[in-house]
């Protein structure tokens, strides 16, 4: 735990002061610009990585708990995209792109994918349920914005969302980033206060119930803290795929398999492995950059492969 | 003898009817009745368990709105699921809300669960883990025991070395157990009272050894019981009512 904090804080350093060359200038002949430049655009870049990956650690480490399921996680139960559909009704359709108006519409569109998972797979799913109801939640929702995206009055719509759909942190302003990090921050810290209710269902809804815990109450909290916080960062960024389903497999490893106790530390290696896909993207000799949410998904989905492949051997 | 719990109209809505309970101090108590009859809901309802309704207290303090640690000192349940979600050790789950580590050791002593405490508790057998899963249970040491099926997965041995396990916190420590058991044999040998249940209702309350004079397990379980063993009764056989 304490030594994913420290990588998390090493890869904010360098995802702020790379290149090193940004380093000297800052007390080089063009200080003004320097600091401008890592006041105005890194500076919000890395604290969006950092909460955007800390919020989508944590929140697939809740949803994983609560449905004990080491497959499910925000983009994979449609959590992310019925998020992108919500900000893209609300700024294309209903015309209202301010920050607060796209962060309540991805909130509300998060808030229905969940609560549409819930009624379809049920609170204990099979993993074969649980992953039909959100691909086809996925589904709807991405077939939905596309909809919403060529009725919109805007041509340049489609280019306009696409670059945002598929994830980007960069060119975003602090004030910008605060919308995305209050609620994160917010919805963090009050998903830790389900840390015991989730640790408990280990055992089951009727034993965590005996033991005590309100598991209703919990749902419902895990449900929509991590609407709000989820939501809240893709109004901003866009959806960003698999962190939020490997971060909390190797917190386990940290917490000696316990779901819930996982939070804080998937929350951490969130904030580590985004910061990390964002230098990767930055610094890419690649001459243009790429959006962030297509190297998450590259490095993600073979990982969500392995991890399918792992659960056929065992209960084989 | 001393109530140590009340029920009041404990209930829910598809199994159990209305139920109001009082369990002895110190006391063993069986609950027996046909598949669906309700004995899980009746537990679930004694356990605080949603769906089920009303009110419990045990050793006069309600159960219902006690924070974690206070009510699994009341009470503890023991689920017929003896699923466990996440691969933890056998270690873990032994402590698991566990307050005072010291409880565990008379327990892995007596259910000899030392080698199952280090390897993971997805890879024990159901009989591993269902006894894991009462020490644990047993470890917290909560006043009132709630046990659905608890020999379920075990061999004869340890059946012997549970139920005897049972009976010693009863006598010794004043605990209360009630355990759902579909074999009548166990609770008559071992249950201080007997409850039947038929259709969500207790259709008879007594001495365990009484039970076959009553003539009402023939009538409820459509079968014959001769007070250690069962026969079918072709003029009461289940398959032809409606």
């Amino acid at each position: 735990m304490a030594s994913s904090a420290v990588l998390t804080l090493m890869l904010l350093a360098a995802s702020l002061l790379l290149p090193w060359s940004s380093l000297a200038a800052l007390w080089g002949d063009d200080r003004q610009l320097a600091w401008t430049v890592l006041a105005q655009l890194r500076l919000p870049r890395a604290l969006l990585a950092l909460t955007y990956g800390a919020m989508l650690g944590a929140s697939g480490a809740a949803i994983q708990a609560l449905f004990a399921n080491p497959l499910a996680s925000p983009d994979l139960t449609g959590t992310t995209s019925g998020a992108a559909l919500g900000a893209v009704v609300s700024a294309y359709t209903l015309a209202f792109a301010s920050p607060l108006a796209l962060s309540v519409g991805a909130v509300a569109g998060a808030l229905g994918a969940l609560v549409l998972l819930l009624a379809l797979a049920g609170p204990r799913a099979e993993t074969a349920t649980l992953l039909l109801a959100g691909l086809a939640i996925s589904a709807l929702a991405g077939a939905l914005t596309t909809l919403a995206l060529a009725l919109a009055p805007s041509p340049f719509a489609f280019y306009d969302a696409y670059e945002w759909l598929m994830g980007s942190l960069a060119d975003r302003s602090l004030d910008q980033a605060l919308f995305a990090l209050i609620p994160s921050i917010a919805a963090t810290a009050l998903l830790l206060r389900q840390v015991p209710a989730l640790d408990s269902l280990t055992f089951g809804e009727d034993a965590a119930a005996a033991m005590g815990h309100d598991v209703r109450g919990t749902r419902l909290w895990v449900v929509t803290l991590s609407a709000v916080g989820v939501g809240a960062c893709v109004a901003i960024c866009g959806a960003i795929g698999f962190i939020g389903l490997v971060a909390p497999v190797f917190a386990r490893r940290l917490t000696r398999g316990h779901a819930g106790r996982a939070l804080l530390p998937a929350a951490v290696i969130g904030a580590a492995l985004l910061l990390a896909a964002d230098l990767a993207v930055r610094t890419a000799p690649l001459g243009r950059t790429l959006p962030i949410g297509v190297v998450t998904a590259i490095l993600g989905a073979p990982f969500f492969l392995w991890l399918v492949a792992r659960m056929r051997w065992r209960l084989s | 003898m001393m109530a140590l719990a009340r029920g009041r109209s404990l209930r829910t809505e598809r199994r159990l009817q209305p139920t109001d309970l009082e369990i002895g101090s110190g006391s063993l108590t069986a609950l027996v009745g046909p598949n669906g009859s309700g004995k899980t809901s009746l537990l679930h309802a004694l356990a605080g368990v949603p769906p089920a309704a009303g009110s419990v207290e045990v050793g006069g303090t309600p159960i219902h709105g006690q924070p974690p640690v206070l009510r699994q000192r009341l009470v503890g349940l023991l689920t017929a699921d003896r699923h466990v979600a996440w691969p933890i050790a056998g270690r873990d789950l032994l402590a698991f809300g566990t307050a005072q580590q010291g409880n565990c050791e008379p327990v892995v002593a007596a259910l000899a669960l030392e080698p199952l405490l280090d390897g993971r508790v997805d890879r024990l057998s159901s009989g591993e883990r269902a006894r894991l899963l009462l020490g644990r249970l047993l470890a917290s040491d909560p006043q009132l025991l709630l046990l659905d099926e608890p020999l379920a997965n075990l061999d004869p041995y340890w059946q012997l070395v549970v139920m005897d396990m049972l009976r010693e916190r009863v006598a010794s420590r004043q605990r209360s157990v009630v355990l759902a058991v579909h074999d009548l044999t166990t609770a008559v040998r071992y249950a201080d009272r007997l409850l039947l249940i038929s259709e969500g209702a207790i259709v008879w309350d007594g001495r365990p050894t009484d039970l076959q004079a009553s003539g009402e397990a023939d009538r409820v379980f459509g079968a014959e019981w001769s007070g250690a063993d069962w026969r079918l009764n072709p003029t009461a056989d289940r398959r032809s009512s409606p």
